[in-house]
């Protein structure tokens, strides 16, 4: 070997331990402080009201808990997930995740996150305890992550639109016909036809539109979801395509709204549209962007033959498979004390999130303090979030089926057939 | 001694200077090249530890799945309408600033101005413009009665986003060509009036003849960069785009980090990659020509 090649090699090796030597050391997450507490690190996404809560409940629990040190963290929404998964797969990720009802499936086949331990919470006593729609966190009968509060999805209206159509207020649509009916006399064109007011944002698959459609519109219709199974939707019936063509007849066939209107949120901010579908997470933010606007809620209307149900959603605290046994004890003491009851009356005062535990329906003094989140809680014991494996699929797939019907004009039937076999080739692989 | 010791120093010295570049290189592109090429002949769902070898299936999987081979069909269909239109659009741009115009240079920075803007604030000022109810060009069609649905119909919504495209593109073309109209010499155009020849021809068998490298150089770069496009459908297409309106980067990046199927998502990157080699190649073997001033 050449003195040239040895320079040459010594450099790159120079070259590799600089860069080697460039990782975040941050990013590592002693179990133990020198002064002997347990660390347990907990990973979030940033959302600031959450955090502020976070803040105070954890103090809280540091100080009856001594000896139990909790490193919070929040990352941005858009890379929270990734930075979890790729943290996680390699091995030193944080002990302690918040996630969303509709990533479990994943999180809990790969075996990424630890089921609830009995000694903790018992399978009886959550059952017993909380709403069902923890069974979205549920896996062959075992939990894998603890909610402190959920939403689900309501009627939000505007109460002064209903009185300039004549309508009354106070008596929001309580079946799909009331609705329809609702819908057409708010509705609002020009002299060439144009919307000018949207009678109701419903139709698209844009918003909390895809879960309505397919959590609550399909179900009311008589449509199963999933086969026993699970490897195909139940979708692809009769009763579906009845489901499919009530939702987009609001575009196709009342004509109360139109793909070229704005958003359905926005829409109804700017006092453009009198009615739309949205969950409670979204009260706080319209109140405060349309503070004038006369908000009506109401729970969300019924099918004629009266089968209610809701979209439920909830962020779940689940201990990772990255967490060391001491580590995972402190982990899960500190699950208890942020999903007991007080803790999610505090949470709620925070955030605006439902408790998730069914005592809150019997709390007097509570339901009167939360009168305007009623109509969500009310709710609660039938909010659903069905299976659907890789979400990001699914919910393509069902944007592709609203889509073809309102924007190309598909037969109702021929655009789920093809929704459907997109959404099976997924779940089959899964 | 002496001479042979000087070799050696300049030797250690010029790769001390080049070490820093070629370990560049070699950690952000060839290494994950590789892994790129590793893993698509993988099965890894990145939330599970395991990886297991498949040899070629997710590339067999990627030719009967037409979420992919969509993404690729309005790919081509985007190059296609960028390429073409936003080359030859430049070059009249190019040819009018070259016609002795005064202020050449407030044009020229006019032009490049927005190639220097960021997609994401170009791609919602245009979202705005094309915006159905609230856009300006909306709000005059609306004047007559007429509303053009833009990004908001399956059919419209990619013919849109490159027209953003070619708008955002034109300047970087203009100054290019601009530089090499500028490089061609007089006499070629005096020999060709003396002649007699008119303007069309001299275009036709001058001008444009002359310009082929920049044209080949030109339509290369833009067929690369058509072929690569997500900023623009990620800023302007719909949360959830049409199926009309998916990339085949767009679909890599959802597959890849959303479905987490970072196997089946190599694979995607590995055949754009060919395709990107393989199209740059024969572009530059067909629309190369040799000439002499």
């Amino acid at each position: 070997m050449t003195r040239g090649w040895r320079l040459e090699i010594a450099l790159a090796g120079m070259f590799a331990i600089g860069f080697a030597a460039c990782r975040d050391p941050s990013e590592d997450s002693p179990d133990t402080e020198p002064g002997g507490d347990v660390v347990v690190t907990y990973w979030r996404h940033h959302h600031g009201p959450e955090l502020d809560a976070l803040a105070v409940l954890i103090e809280r629990f540091e100080a009856e808990n001594p000896g139990i040190k909790i490193d919070l963290r929040a990352y941005p929404y858009p890379v929270y997930t990734t930075k979890v998964v790729a943290s996680i797969s390699a091995g030193k990720g944080p002990d302690l995740i918040n996630i969303h009802n509709s990533w479990m499936y994943g999180y809990m086949k790969s075996g990424l996150i630890e089921p609830v331990p009995e000694e903790v919470m018992s399978a009886e006593e959550l059952e017993r305890d909380f709403f069902p729609l923890l069974g979205s966190f549920r896996r062959h009968s075992a939990y894998y992550a603890v909610p402190i509060g959920a939403g689900s999805l309501g009627l939000l209206y505007n109460k002064a639109l209903f009185r300039k159509a004549g309508l009354d207020p106070d008596r929001p649509p309580r079946t799909w016909s009331e609705l329809a009916d609702a819908a057409q006399a708010l509705t609002v064109r020009d002299r060439h036809g144009r919307l000018l007011q949207a009678g109701a944002s419903l139709g698209m698959p844009d918003g909390q539109g895809w879960n309505y459609f397919v959590d609550v519109v399909l179900p009311q219709a008589g449509a199963d979801l999933l086969a026993a199974d699970g490897r195909s939707v139940a979708w692809d019936s009769p009763e579906g395509r009845r489901g499919l063509e009530w939702y987009t007849g609001f575009i196709t066939r009342h004509r109360v709204n139109s793909p070229l209107f704005p958003a359905d949120f926005e829409a109804f901010r700017l006092g453009l549209s009198a009615m739309f579908v949205t969950g409670n997470w979204d009260v706080g933010k319209l109140r405060s962007l349309a503070p004038d606007l006369e908000l009506g809620i109401a729970p969300l209307p019924a099918s004629d033959e009266g089968v209610r149900a809701t979209f439920g959603s909830a962020w779940g605290n689940a201990v990772t498979r990255s967490a060391s046994s001491s580590v995972r004890d402190a982990a899960w003491k500190l699950v208890r004390f942020l999903t007991s009851y007080e803790s999610m009356k505090f949470w709620w005062s925070r955030t605006g999130e439902v408790p998730m535990r069914r005592q809150v329906l019997e709390d007097e003094e509570f339901l009167a303090e939360a009168a305007l989140l009623e109509p969500f809680l009310e709710q609660m014991p039938y909010a659903d979030a069905s299976l659907k494996k890789d979400e990001g699929v699914y919910m393509r797939a069902v944007f592709g089926v609203i889509r073809d019907v309102v924007l190309e004009g598909d037969d109702p039937g021929r655009a789920l057939h093809a929704g459907a076999g997109k959404i099976n080739a997924m779940l089959a692989r899964e | 001694v002496a001479s042979r010791r000087l070799r050696l120093g300049t030797r250690g010295w010029a790769m001390l200077f080049v070490a820093p570049a070629v370990a560049f290189f070699l950690l952000v592109n060839i290494l994950p090249m590789l892994y790129t090429l590793f893993l698509s002949l993988h099965d890894w769902n990145q939330l599970s530890p395991q990886k297991s070898f498949i040899f070629l299936e997710n590339y067999i999987a990627l030719f009967s799945d037409p979420a992919f081979l969509r993404s690729l069909f309005n790919t081509f269909v985007y190059a296609l309408i960028t390429v073409p239109f936003s080359l030859s659009l430049s070059l009249l741009v190019a040819l009018l600033l070259n016609s002795g115009i005064r202020a050449v240079g407030m044009f020229r920075t006019i032009y490049f101005l927005p190639v220097i803007t960021s997609i994401v604030a170009t791609g919602y000022i245009w979202k705005w413009l094309y915006d159905p109810t609230f856009g300006p060009i909306n709000q005059g069609l609306a004047l007559f009665g007429w509303q053009f649905p833009f990004l908001k119909n399956t059919a419209t919504a990619l013919p849109s986003i490159a027209l953003m495209s070619v708008w955002k593109t034109l300047g970087f073309n203009v100054v290019i060509f601009l530089a090499s109209l500028q490089g061609i010499p007089d006499y070629v155009y005096e020999a060709a009036r003396i002649d007699g020849t008119s303007r069309w021809r001299t275009f036709w068998r001058l001008t444009l003849p002359l310009l082929n490298p920049t044209v080949v150089f030109l339509s290369v770069m833009g067929v690369m960069n058509a072929l690569k496009v997500f900023g623009e459908i990620f800023v302007m297409a719909e949360d959830i785009p049409y199926d009309s309106t998916t990339s085949v980067v767009y679909e890599i990046v959802r597959t890849s980090f959303t479905s987490n199927r970072m196997g089946y998502g190599a694979a995607m990157t590995m055949v754009l990659f060919l395709l990107i080699g393989g199209i740059t190649l024969f572009q530059m073997k067909v629309l190369s020509r040799k000439f002499q001033y």
